[in-house]
């Protein structure tokens, strides 16, 4: 809810009233200006209309005076023949009805026709005078008079007079298809002619006070124009008044129409331009409405936006941090696994064994943890990328049984793995994402299967000519998963059946970690469940082809790599060898030293890059590791700076950069810097002698197994005497086997026996465990005890005694804890005995 | 300048009325300016120029009252332009300043100024001018004149049937068509009521000139032996002279009426009937009209005073009969007519034109006798 103060709310309503009052002025202007110039135009129309009616009413009275000034001319010639009425009604009057003609002295005495008045028609007294007149009478008519003149001396009046009625129709004009009324005035407004509408309406019509106001002003227009119009309105509704003065006469033409006759319509265009402008003012009032409502919503997402800003920036940040603490967090985690490795190699003891047995296994969770952590937050942050690499596909899957089998089997679960002959062998992709994704369903179906069977099946179908589909399912037989409740797998952080499940290891970031990293991969995991019953989790993942050679059998081959495996401890020594290692954390400096230990490669550390080129001042080193992120000179700058000569570096010597930087494009950036190669961090003890074996000069390694073998001396026990004391220096004591024993042949019988049974033995003991069949666990355990009493392994024997006891006693926690490493101590046996063997037990 | 953006935002309420204010001020005045204006209704104002001074008495006196009263009654406005010489060209620059005052008509109530003014004229088209009788014409000059010739005809009844020794002196100020019909009709009229009397005419060359005046009638009463005397002339020095012989006077719009019986009558000139009728046309159907305002009896324009008791009651009998005639059909200058120089001007039956008496009247009646 965006907050809205009162004075903002106030201010808009503010606004928008005074838009409102401005259109609201605006408006009526606009229809008042439109209608006066409307009517000024009309008024202009009108005006030309009665001065074209009224040169129409001069010409005719003009016409009249020239007739009658000829007809006067004639009389006064000295023809007599131009007297007498025939020729006035020939020449004159026409015999038209209402109009008559004559002659007057200057006495006033009709000499010809009838005598009119000069007190009538004062005109007469003009042409008394010598001037042609016009003269009206309202009820008698007009007379037209003008001068009989001899020798510049009037000598009396000829005369053409209309009756009132025969005025209308000689004289009167019409106009606007007879709706106008026209009619001729004289000076004192009198009405000479009236109009057709007859004499007493126009009188009536010009007596309103209204009407003879506009008159005058029409009058004083006439003054400076010579026809004038103005509307009027009357209480007859809206009229013009329209006047031209006729000229050559006193009188003045005007007329009066109605504002409809006139207008012929134009008036619409007033109407007109008050409904555009309605719908304008309508449209601009929707249109500042939408403004505002716009302009709310505008500052409302602002303030949205900005909230999101925030939030962003602070997912952003934690996000960021997340990820840059990867380095920082794996660091630790690395030492303490790469110190346990140590711990592992070299002790014998089987306590401490155990214990750092427990400590890989826990550390080894933990790193997966924040593996996960990291990778969630990265995802998170964005900066999660696939990594393609060229990889055998094989040994990827190898990888991926060699993870699950050990635990499925611990669980006693069988593991099937099922791959399709034909998939080629070797393959473009991000293999670290795609094994996490298989490893993630594994261990899932692993964990929620508590009986029964996981299935790994792998197929492909080739889809483009350099591109394969694989086809991934991870089938078990586990408690399944409701429908309703799939959608939760893949929700972060939640885990199905809490309360159920909750014995059951995991963050719950699994699941949704794989999703986004199939979706990376242009895929998506479907999960097809029954309730109880099991699960198939599947997908399929487009990979580019490197080699389009099938694996063929994967299962028979990884079992022979297995045992060459299992044969090949890969293992060198290069005694001639100097190292340089450069990290700036002093624990990542003996996991390195720890790892190689058994390399007998001369180590030399420093924990700078200052310190570095310092000591290659001094000596020359066969190849160097260099950490990267370090304070100071990093290990890119150490570098540069090693290249620059006076520093004495070799650039045959090959330099490795460690880092944690697994982003895409990352070792082309190192090649280009000028290193050899480049390893990620935490450092594994494999890839580093990998690396090692691969850039350390060849004179300079050795192989282990040579060696190795070499240990493997030959003894001679022809005799008893060597025979026992091949035993006494295995750490047997003969003199209590010997007790049981008796003579030696048997003695030697019973080595070579129990030699042989070990690996079968500690088969069954294994099983019987995991089965928790403890009866015969505790038979074969007892077993154990009395053989390892018979020929001299007391120890062991007292070990297994104590198994037996506690499997007699039920102390089933014991003989989990336990069993294992008496098993290992058991098996480690083996190798003391097994040149004992005689032949006729290796059958 | 860098225009502060957030500040524009900011205020961008107020900027946004402050435009479309001013966007509705510019539609406004240009609305007015192509709008209809209409015709506004001023007030009639007239320029009147006068020779003299407002309260001069005689001609001046007269016609300002008669103006003032036409204004009266019309409602117009007026502006004076007094002392006005009618050479020198002041009338001119009395236009200018009147022009300035924006009226619409100026009149002239002396004749001469329309000579020089007639230049100017055409400056003004807007102006209507209205000249006491003149003779020029122009587009926007109008004449007006009263009868006078009526009522002197009138006057010349009472002055022939009063006269013992058929001598009537006549003191006029110059030669004009205004002047001359005056003379003329006054000596029909006295010829019509005594045929053998004679009208003694002496110019005197000014308007006024009151010892010259004075001193042509002492002349002419001892030369010529006038025992009635009348006048064209702006002052009433004759008639004064008049009661200082004893003789018998008539006077010419004349302001005082103190005089003795011996002063008969006075033609009288309603000029506020005259200027009435100029501003009611000009109100009515505006100036520019071709027309002469030349007002007679019929008009009431023109007319005599009330007799003094030396006219007999025969006299004034005389007088109306002639009166009526004018009133209807104006015979004056009508019948046969001959002037001083023995020619036929007008025949039986036959009359003067209007034209002629305005314009042509250069003659003087049989009866008429000059003296220079």
């Amino acid at each position: 809810m965006i907050k809205k103060t009162p004075k903002r709310k106030f201010r808009v309503y503010i606004s928008f009233f005074v838009f409102l009052l401005i259109l609201a002025i605006v408006g009526p202007m606009l229809q008042m200006q439109t209608r006066n110039l409307l009517v000024a135009y009309m008024e202009k129309g009108s005006a030309l209309q009665v001065k074209a009616l009224a040169e129409q009413f001069s010409n005719k009275v003009s016409t009249e005076f020239v007739a009658l000034n000829n007809a006067a001319d004639m009389i006064t010639g000295q023809n007599q023949n131009y007297k007498g009425k025939d020729f006035l009604s020939k020449y004159i009057t026409k015999d038209a009805y209402g109009v008559d003609a004559g002659i007057l002295n200057i006495y006033g005495h009709a000499e010809l026709g009838n005598t009119y008045s000069s007190n009538v028609f004062s005109g007469l007294k003009q042409s008394y005078h010598g001037n042609c007149a016009i003269s009206f009478d309202r009820d008698q008519g007009l007379l037209f008079t003008v001068p009989l003149m001899k020798d510049n001396l009037v000598t009396g009046v000829l005369y053409k007079h209309y009756s009132a009625d025969a005025l209308r129709q000689f004289f009167s004009v019409r106009c606007y298809n007879g709706d106008g009324k026209i009619i001729v005035l004289n000076g004192n407004n009198e009405i000479i002619i009236p109009s057709h509408a007859g004499r007493s309406k126009d009188v009536a019509f010009l007596d309103e006070q209204v009407v003879s106001n506009t008159l005058v002003k029409v009058r004083r227009q006439l003054q400076n124009q010579d026809c004038a119009g103005k509307y009027v309105k009357t209480s007859d509704g809206p009229y013009f008044l329209f006047a031209s003065p006729a000229v050559d006469t006193d009188y003045t033409v005007a007329g009066y129409a109605t504002m409809k006759s006139v207008s012929g319509g134009i008036t619409r265009i007033e109407d007109m331009v008050s409904w555009v402008f309605g719908l304008l003012m309508v449209l601009f009032v929707i249109l500042i409405i939408y403004l505002f409502t716009a302009e709310e919503k505008a500052e409302e997402s602002d303030q949205l936006r900005i909230a999101k800003q925030e939030a962003d920036q602070a997912n952003r940040a934690k996000s960021d941090f997340l990820a840059n603490m990867s380095h920082e967090i794996r660091t630790p985690i690395n030492t303490v696994l790469g110190m346990d490795e140590m711990i592992l190699r070299e002790t014998d003891n089987p306590a401490i064994l155990e214990y750092a047995h427990n400590i890989q296994n826990s550390g080894t969770a933990l790193l997966s943890l924040i593996n996960d952590i990291l990778d969630f937050s990265k995802i998170e942050a964005g900066k999660l990328e696939l990594v393609p690499i060229e990889y055998e596909t094989a040994d990827m899957i190898s990888d991926l049984v060699n993870m699950v089998k050990e635990r499925a089997r611990q669980k006693g679960l069988e593991f099937h793995v099922d791959v399709d002959e034909n998939i080629p062998c070797r393959l473009y992709g991000d293999e670290n994402r795609l094994k996490q994704c298989i490893l993630n369903m594994l261990t899932n179906a692993v964990k929620y299967t508590h009986e029964g069977s996981v299935t790994l099946s792998i197929t492909s179908q080739v889809v483009w000519s350099q591109e394969t589909c694989l086809k991934i399912h991870v089938k078990d037989t586990g408690i399944g998963i409701r429908q309703e409740e799939i959608p939760k797998l893949f929700a972060p952080f939640e885990r199905i059946e809490e309360k159920r499940n909750r014995n059951i290891e995991g963050t719950g970031l699994g699941m949704n970690i794989t999703r986004r990293l199939l979706s990376l991969m242009d895929s998506q995991l479907e999960v097809e469940s029954e309730y109880g019953k099991g699960s198939d989790f599947s997908f399929t993942v487009i990979q580019n082809i490197v080699n389009m050679d099938p694996i063929g059998d994967f299962t028979s081959r990884f079992h022979e790599k297995a045992r060459e495996k299992r044969e090949y401890v890969e293992r060198f020594h290069a005694p001639a060898a100097s190292v340089l290692v450069v990290d700036d954390t002093q624990m990542n400096l003996e996991v390195i030293k720890g790892l190689l230990k058994k390399t007998k490669i001369a180590i030399t550390t420093c924990a700078s890059g200052y310190e570095a080129l310092d000591l290659l001042k001094k000596k020359t080193f066969d190849l160097i590791l260099m950490d990267h992120r370090m304070p100071g000179m990093d290990g890119v700058e150490t570098f540069q700076a090693m290249k620059e000569e006076k520093n004495h570096y070799d650039p045959s010597v090959p330099c490795i950069i460690l880092t944690a930087n697994a982003i895409a494009g990352a070792k082309e950036e190192y090649l280009k810097e000028g290193f050899t190669d480049y390893l990620s961090k935490p450092v594994v003890g494999e890839e580093l002698e990998n690396m090692l074996l691969k850039y350390l000069p060849a004179e300079k390694v050795e192989e282990a197994g040579v060696v190795e073998e070499e240990a493997a001396e030959e003894v001679d026990v022809t005799t008893d005497e060597d025979f026992l004391t091949a035993m006494e220096e295995r750490g047997l004591d003969t003199a209590e086997a010997m007790k049981y024993c008796g003579v030696t042949e048997l003695y030697r019988q019973m080595v070579s026996m129990y030699a042989a049974a070990i690996e079968e033995k500690a088969k069954r003991i294994r099983t019987f465990l995991e089965e928790k069949d403890y009866s015969n666990y505790v038979v074969e355990v007892h077993s154990l005890k009395s053989s390892s009493k018979t020929i001299g392994l007391g120890e062991l024997s007292q070990r297994a005694k104590e198994l037996e006891l506690a499997g007699k006693n039920g102390e089933y926690q014991v003989i989990e804890e336990k069993t294992e490493a008496v098993l290992k101590a058991y098996e480690s046996t083996y190798d003391l005995l097994e040149p004992f063997i005689l032949a006729s037990e290796e059958s | 300048m860098k225009i502060n953006r957030k500040a524009l935002i900011h205020y961008r309420h107020w900027i946004g009325i402050g435009v479309v204010i001013v966007a509705v001020g510019i539609f406004t005045m240009v609305f007015h300016r192509y709008s209809v204006h209409p015709q506004d209704d001023d007030e009639l104002k007239v320029g009147f120029i006068m020779i003299g001074e407002k309260d001069m008495d005689g001609w001046n006196r007269t016609n300002y009252d008669g103006i003032q009263s036409a204004a009266k009654r019309t409602g117009a406005h007026l502006f004076f332009e007094e002392n006005v010489k009618d050479e020198d060209g002041e009338v001119i620059s009395a236009i200018q300043r009147l022009a300035e005052k924006s009226v619409s008509i100026i009149i002239f109530s002396s004749y001469n100024y329309s000579k020089e003014a007639i230049d100017v004229m055409e400056q003004y088209p807007d102006i209507s001018f209205y000249s006491n009788s003149c003779d020029f014409y122009a587009d926007n000059l109008t004449s007006f004149s009263i009868k006078m010739y009526q009522a002197r005809y009138l006057s010349g009844i009472i002055a022939g049937s009063t006269t013992k020794s058929g001598h009537i002196g006549y003191i006029a100020a110059m030669k004009n068509q205004e002047v001359n019909r005056g003379i003329n009709a006054f000596t029909l009229g006295v010829r019509a009521a005594n045929p053998k009397a004679v009208v003694d005419v002496k110019f005197t060359g000014e308007w006024k000139d009151e010892s010259k005046e004075r001193e042509e009638v002492l002349r002419l009463y001892h030369q010529e032996g006038i025992d009635v005397v009348t006048y064209h002339q702006d002052d009433e020095a004759v008639i004064q002279a008049a009661e200082e012989l004893g003789i018998y006077s008539i006077g010419f719009h004349q302001e005082k009426h103190n005089y003795s019986e011996k002063n008969l009558c006075s033609i009288v000139n309603n000029w506020d009937i005259v200027y009435y009728n100029i501003l009611r046309d000009y109100e009515l159907e505006g100036g520019n009209y071709m027309r002469d305002y030349w007002l007679g009896m019929e008009d009431g324009a023109t007319g005599l005073s009330s007799y003094s008791p030396e006219v007999s009651e025969a006299v004034s009998g005389t007088v109306e009969g002639a009166m009526v005639t004018i009133l209807s059909n104006e015979h004056i200058f009508a019948g046969d007519i001959y002037d001083n120089a023995g020619n036929i001007r007008c025949r039986k039956g036959e009359q003067i034109r209007k034209e002629d008496l305005l314009h042509n009247m250069d003659w003087f009646v049989k009866g008429v006798v000059v003296h220079d």
